[in-house]
C-alpha cells in the first residue's frame, strides 16, 4: 500500500503486516481485499494524497493508546467499524 | 457485458462513473453514511465519562475550548450545506450531475457531524456545557469559548462568502468562498484541531471522541478534496485566459491570508493561553500548519506565491495579537450575552 503522509504519522509495520490485516479485515467484513484496500486508501488520503486524513494519520495520532501504531493499521480498524454502524 | 465474477455489468447514461466528482459521491456513499447512534452504541459513553469525571478543572477547559469550536463551526458548515448545492450549478462551473450529486452527501455528512458533537457535549461534557441549545447563526450566539476566538469571526466570514457564492456568484466569489470553507475552515482549522486533539489525547484519551474525530476527519479529507478539485478547475480557466476568471489566484491569496489569523487565535487560545495542562503543543501545529499551507496552495493548486515565509509573517503577527488578549474575560463577556439570549427566548 503506497501512502504519502509527509509530515505526518510514521509508518512503522512492515508490508507483510498490512498485508495480513488486509486480509483479516477483508475475511471479517467480507469483502474483496481489493475493496478494503481501495477503502483504506480513501481513508488515509481521500483519494488524491493532497488531503491527508489528520485524526488517522497525522502526526501524534500513534501516541494515543486508543490508536494502532501504524496509521495504515489504524485505518483498517476504522474501515472495519464502518462497517459495523 | 459481464464482470470478472460472471454478473451482468452495471452501464449509465447520465451519469459518468469514471468522473472525479462521482468518485468522490461514492465514496461519500461508502464510508460517509456511518451512523452516529450506531457508533455511540457500539462504543458507548463509559469510557469518556470516567475519563472526562478524573480530569482537573483546567484539563476539562482546554478539551471544552477545543469541542466549543468543533461544535459550532460543524454547525455553520452544515447550514452552509445548502449553498454548496447551489453553487455546484454555476453556470461558471463545468455543468454536470456527478457534482451535484456529491454535493448532497456532502450536507449530509456535515449534519451527522453536528450531530456528533452535540450528543457528546451534552453527554459527556456538561458540566462545561450547561447551556448549548443556541444557533450559532439565525439570532442565536455561538458558545462562550468560541465567540472568545477567531473560530466565531470565520463562521461569519465563512457565512458571508458562501452565501454571496450562491447567489449567482462569479468565479472569484466561488473561488473566495471555496478558499475558506474548503482551505481555510476544513483544510486548516479543522485538521489543526485534529493534530491538538491527537496530542491532547495522548495524555487523556477518549475512545469515543477519538473513533467520532477520526469518521468526522475522514469525510473532511473528501471536502478539502473537493475544495482543491473545484478551485483547480477555476485556476485552469483563469489561466487558460478566459476573461471572466481573471482574477481568482489573486482572491485566493488574499482569502487566506485574512483566514489565518483566525485560526492561528483559536489554536493559542486552545494551547498557550492556559499553559497547555494537556500538551496540544501550539508551535508543533503551526508546523503541521505550515506543511498542510504547502500541500494545499503550493504543490496542489501549483500558486508560488503562497511560500513558507508569507505562513510565517502572518503566524508572527497574529501571535503577538493573542498575547495581548484577555481570554478568560471574553468568555465571561460572551457567557452573559448567551445567557440573555436564552432568557430572551432567542
Amino acid at each position: 500500500m503506497v501512502l504519502d503522509v509527509e509530515g505526518g504519522a510514521e509508518l512503522t509495520a512492515s508490508d507483510d503486516e498490512v498485508h495480513e490485516a488486509l486480509e483479516e479485515a477483508a475475511e471479517a467484513v467480507g469483502e474483496s481485499v481489493e475493496n478494503v484496500k481501495e477503502g483504506v486508501e480513501h481513508i488515509l488520503s481521500s483519494g488524491t494524497g493532497a488531503a491527508t486524513n489528520e485524526a488517522v494519520a497525522g502526526t501524534g495520532v500513534s501516541e494515543n493508546d486508543e490508536a494502532e501504531t501504524d496509521p495504515r493499521l489504524e485505518a483498517i480498524e476504522l474501515y472495519k467499524l464502518r462497517r459495523q454502524i | 457485458m459481464s464482470t470478472q465474477s460472471g454478473r451482468h455489468a452495471a452501464q449509465t447514461g447520465r451519469i459518468d462513473t469514471d468522473d472525479r466528482w462521482y468518485e468522490l459521491y461514492q465514496k461519500g456513499i461508502e464510508l460517509g453514511t456511518w451512523d452516529v447512534e450506531k457508533l455511540v452504541e457500539k462504543v458507548g459513553f463509559e469510557d469518556d465519562i470516567e475519563q472526562w469525571e478524573s480530569m482537573e478543572d483546567e484539563e476539562k477547559e482546554q478539551w471544552a475550548r477545543l469541542i466549543a469550536a468543533f461544535a459550532d463551526l460543524e454547525q455553520a458548515v452544515a447550514e452552509d450545506g445548502r449553498r454548496i448545492i447551489q453553487q455546484m450549478s454555476s453556470p461558471y462551473l463545468d455543468g454536470n450531475i456527478e457534482k451535484e450529486m456529491y454535493a448532497t452527501v456532502f450536507t449530509m455528512t456535515e449534519a451527522k457531524h453536528v450531530q456528533f458533537f452535540d450528543t457528546y457535549i451534552n453527554t459527556v461534557m456538561a458540566d462545561f456545557f450547561p447551556q448549548s441549545s443556541l444557533d450559532i447563526r439565525r439570532g442565536g450566539h455561538p458558545l462562550p469559548r468560541t465567540a472568545a476566538c477567531g473560530m466565531s469571526e470565520l463562521g461569519e466570514r465563512q457565512g458571508a462568502f458562501m452565501a454571496a457564492a450562491a447567489d449567482g456568484g462569479d468565479p472569484k466569489d466561488i473561488a473566495r468562498a471555496a478558499t475558506i470553507y474548503h482551505l481555510g475552515v476544513e483544510g486548516i482549522a479543522a485538521r489543526g484541531g485534529y493534530y491538538l486533539k491527537n496530542q491532547m489525547m495522548s495524555e487523556k484519551p477518549l475512545p469515543l471522541l477519538n473513533k467520532g474525530f477520526q469518521f468526522i476527519s475522514t469525510d473532511e479529507g473528501r471536502h478539502v478534496t473537493h475544495g482543491l478539485e473545484l478551485l483547480n478547475e477555476l485556476l485552469e480557466k483563469e489561466r487558460a485566459g478566459e476573461p471572466d476568471y481573471q482574477g481568482v489566484a489573486e482572491v485566493i491569496w488574499e482569502e487566506a491570508l485574512e483566514t489565518l489569523p483566525c485560526v492561528i487565535d483559536t489554536a493559542y487560545f486552545v494551547s498557550e493561553a492556559m499553559d497547555d495542562p494537556l500538551g496540544a503543543d501550539f508551535n508543533g501545529l503551526i508546523q503541521r500548519g505550515a506543511e498542510l499551507w504547502n500541500a494545499q496552495y503550493v504543490e496542489t493548486l501549483e500558486l508560488e506565491t503562497f511560500d513558507s515565509t508569507a505562513f510565517a509573517s502572518v503566524v508572527t503577527d497574529a501571535r503577538d495579537d493573542c498575547e495581548s488578549k484577555d481570554y478568560e474575560a471574553l468568555i465571561e463577556k460572551n457567557r452573559s450575552i448567551y445567557e440573555n439570549k436564552l432568557e430572551g427566548g432567542a
